[in-house]
């Protein structure tokens, strides 16, 4: 699908670059605003529905920003109220919020509007996505916006890929871990204890395989084919995905798909598991969540950014569904975060809008505004206090799945191989992982697979330029 | 009869709307794809460097677009020649039926009036391996098992066939136009002379309609490498792996999955160079195949 927001390049180029030449004396302007940030400034900048007009200080200014979320859905209510409530503390402040599909429209979206000299002031930007975004050129810095941004106040886990060779690049948004999803009635139908779910892989094959076996469903377990699961488990082993620390300390050069820890996974995916796996397709999450709904499988592991819908959908379907930690293959670590980060587009400001855009992202990963977002979906916030917060709340003995969720993260611990993989091109490697699981799922031997998945990944990665 | 126009500059200030329309949209977009395809990009493009024939060597050497260049032309193959030859069949049948012609004709060219993604969905909807609703049943008549979401040969099948339904329609239209336009008289002569159906159809009609199918070649050609993408992206996204990925749907996801603006302007020329050079070969041999009338 084509981003819905993409704008003609021409027109607004042009426009952009008559109003740089137009306001030359008033960039002058803006420069001394914003070196002792209480100064006045009566310039109109406009790009992205971006106006400021009225003369005052800093503080008083009526600025519009514009924010686009990845995606709107479920997700967009939260988004409003969260977006209403900082409008609500800033009253001086409007944010423009248009919601995108995806990850991939979103940031395509955001590339094509930053090429078109149109951005937004802030995007929503897949965390596998952190160093293409860096590359592109249409990226600030978050520190360069927000000096004094406490990174130390967020969670630890999800800044691996918003602190980049030592800049603070983005900030941490939405975080999650996979969680399993089980039938209870299925399990108990199958002769397995629902107060014991599977823990490691090849309980969840045991299990999986006694599902189909004793006639209760069609599939033991769905997941979506997503690498997010391969590196997971990968990291869960204290195995690298790519050299370089997982791409962490330098430019990666290889992946390491065929590596024995990788092959293993596949193994056991392939073999032990085989048929009572469910494969709803290529980052299919919709399929897999279907399947489990009706009851075509009997386990789903899923984001536990989803808890809140799914339990709502499950619920209204008569499924008594409940939450296990993600099953892994020995000791447990804690692995890749999922989610999402904000960033800052590049974009000629005027010192209020810079105070604005600040503004917004210090509220909107803040700890109530966290706390807030992380109820009403199942993410986990980005802000260590939006912890207490939901604590002191009892929130996580209330409801018992967002608790199995979080106890899963509390006992992440710091590897370098679980903070996430830092690679240009993770778009294309990624996705061909994904393909070669798909063609060992339809027949193709584990080691020609996994042998073509690094073969591919290390010609991109020699390719790769950070222009 | 006189000429309306005496002058030439009046045809052509008649003809610079279409001209300017033609340039800024059509020619000089071609033109920056070309310069385009010569550099690696990052991020949609805005940091770019110069690499001259690179994206045609990494072309050359990726087993995926390979395969890509492969499948597109068997899925081609199959979608042009499904679609015309069923096609034909509904036409001649609604052609020769007495009764109820109208209602045969608006059921033979319903499915084109539906867009792709609708198509694809309502397919999806009915085909699905695990929830479709027709699944069960269709496994149980025939005694397979669908699954054409992990198994390759399916999804080709379930992708051509369900680009079939879709281009049926369309060729329904022209063929019945051509259809109509025999003379009645050599219906009545092949009527005397007592010709079987499929004589009938393949030695007769087509000959006569010759010309109609020249121009369907075509447009079914063209459109078996393009139109179909809805198709493949509400159903398969190119999968499993990447055994419906036609060259247009690695095109796509070149140029707004991984953001590689070059690499993919590359693979437009490439794509564009394939369909151009069949249509010429088309047109050169429907120019000899076809009876467009006369001596």
């Amino acid at each position: 699908m084509l981003p819905n927001n993409s704008n003609t390049g021409g027109q607004t180029y042009s426009r952009r670059k008559l109003l740089k030449a137009g306001g030359a004396a008033a960039v002058v302007g803006l420069a001394g605003c914003a070196g002792d940030g209480d100064g006045t400034d009566g310039t109109t900048t406009e790009e992205s529905g971006t106006t400021t007009t009225t003369p005052g200080t800093v503080e008083d200014q009526a600025v519009t920003i514009s924010f686009w979320p990845a995606w709107g859905g479920y997700y967009e209510e939260t988004f409003t109220e969260m977006v209403s409530n900082f409008e609500d503390e800033y009253p001086n402040i409007t944010v423009d919020m248009s919601a995108q599909g995806s990850y991939t429209e979103s940031r395509t979206a955001l590339f094509n509007a930053a090429n078109a000299g149109n951005p937004p002031d802030i995007g929503h930007i897949d965390k596998k996505d952190a160093i293409v975004a860096r590359d592109s050129g249409f990226m600030t810095a978050v520190e360069d916006i927000w000096p004094e941004v406490p990174t130390d106040d967020y969670v630890g886990p999800a800044l691996g890929t918003s602190v980049i060779e030592g800049t603070t690049w983005s900030i941490p948004f939405n975080n999650s871990q996979i969680v399993m999803y089980y039938n209870e009635d299925h399990f108990e139908d199958a002769g397995l204890d629902p107060d014991s779910p599977p823990n490691t892989l090849d309980e969840l094959a045991t299990a999986a395989n006694t599902i189909v076996d004793e006639g209760v469903a069609d599939y033991g377990v769905t997941w979506p084919n997503h690498n997010w699961w391969v590196h997971s488990w990968m990291g869960e082993q204290e195995a690298f995905v790519a050299d370089q620390e997982n791409g962490r300390v330098g430019e990666p050069t290889e992946v390491y798909y065929n590596s024995e820890t990788s092959r293993g996974i596949f193994d056991w995916w392939v073999n032990d598991l085989g048929d009572a796996y469910l494969n709803p397709g290529i980052k299919d999450w919709g399929a897999a969540e279907q399947a489990f709904q009706n009851g075509v499988s009997s386990m789903l592991m899923d984001s536990s950014g989803s808890i809140a819908y799914l339990l709502e959908g499950f619920r209204d379907s008569g499924i008594s569904a409940s939450v296990a930690p993600m099953p892994v293959p020995g000791e447990r670590i804690g692995h890749n975060m999922g989610g999402a980060a904000v960033w800052v587009l590049d974009k000629d400001r005027s010192a209020a809008e810079r105070d604005a855009v600040r503004k917004f992202l210090e509220n909107m990963t803040g700890p109530e505004q966290q706390a807030l977002y992380s109820k009403a979906t199942g993410y986990f916030p980005s802000h260590e206090e939006s912890f207490t917060l939901l604590q002191e709340e009892n929130f996580y003995e209330d409801n018992p799945a967002f608790g199995v969720a979080y106890d899963q993260y509390e006992a992440w611990e710091e590897y370098p191989m679980n903070q996430g993989i830092l690679m240009g091109p993770s778009a294309e490697v990624f996705k061909e992982l994904e393909r070669q699981t798909d063609n060992m799922l339809g027949g193709t031997a584990v080691s020609d697979a996994t042998q073509s998945a690094k073969d591919f990944g290390d010609r991109r990665l020699a390719r790769y330029v950070r222009g | 009869m006189s000429e309306i126009y005496t002058e030439d500059w009046k045809a052509y200030l008649l003809l610079l709307p279409t001209l300017a329309v033609s340039v800024a949209f059509l020619y000089y977009p071609a033109l920056k794809t070309f310069r385009l395809a010569l550099y690696q990009t990052v991020a949609a493009g805005a940091n770019r460097i110069y690499v001259g024939l690179d994206n045609f060597v990494w072309l050359l050497n990726s087993p995926n677009y390979h395969y890509s260049f492969f499948i597109s032309l068997v899925f081609a193959a199959i979608v042009v020649i499904g679609s015309m030859a069923i096609a034909l069949y509904l036409s001649y049948l609604i052609y020769r039926v007495a009764v109820g012609t109208s209602g045969y004709l608006v059921s033979g060219i319903l499915s084109y009036s539906f867009s792709f993604t609708i198509v694809a969905t309502i397919m999806v909807f009915l085909l699905e391996p695990s929830v479709g609703i027709l699944t069960n049943l269709i496994e149980q008549a025939l005694g397979l098992e669908i699954n054409w979401v992990t198994n390759s040969t399916q999804a080709i099948i379930v992708v051509s066939g369900t680009s079939i339904l879709k281009m049926v329609g369309y060729n329904v239209i022209f063929l019945i136009g051509a259809l109509s336009s025999i003379p009645e008289t050599i219906n009545e002569t092949a009527k005397l002379d007592g010709i079987g159906h499929f004589k009938l159809l393949s030695r007769v009609y087509v000959p006569l309609i010759s010309p109609t199918l020249a121009f369907l070649l075509i447009m079914n050609t063209v459109y078996a490498f393009f139109l179909p993408f809805p198709v493949i992206d509400v159903m398969t996204s190119g999968g499993p792996g990447n055994s419906t990925s036609i060259l247009i749907y690695h095109l796509y996801e070149t140029a707004f999955s991984q953001s590689q603006m070059g690499l993919a302007a590359t693979e437009s020329i490439v794509l564009f160079v394939l369909v151009g050079g069949l249509i010429v070969i088309q047109l050169f041999w429907s120019d000899r195949a076809a009876h467009f009338g006369g001596t």
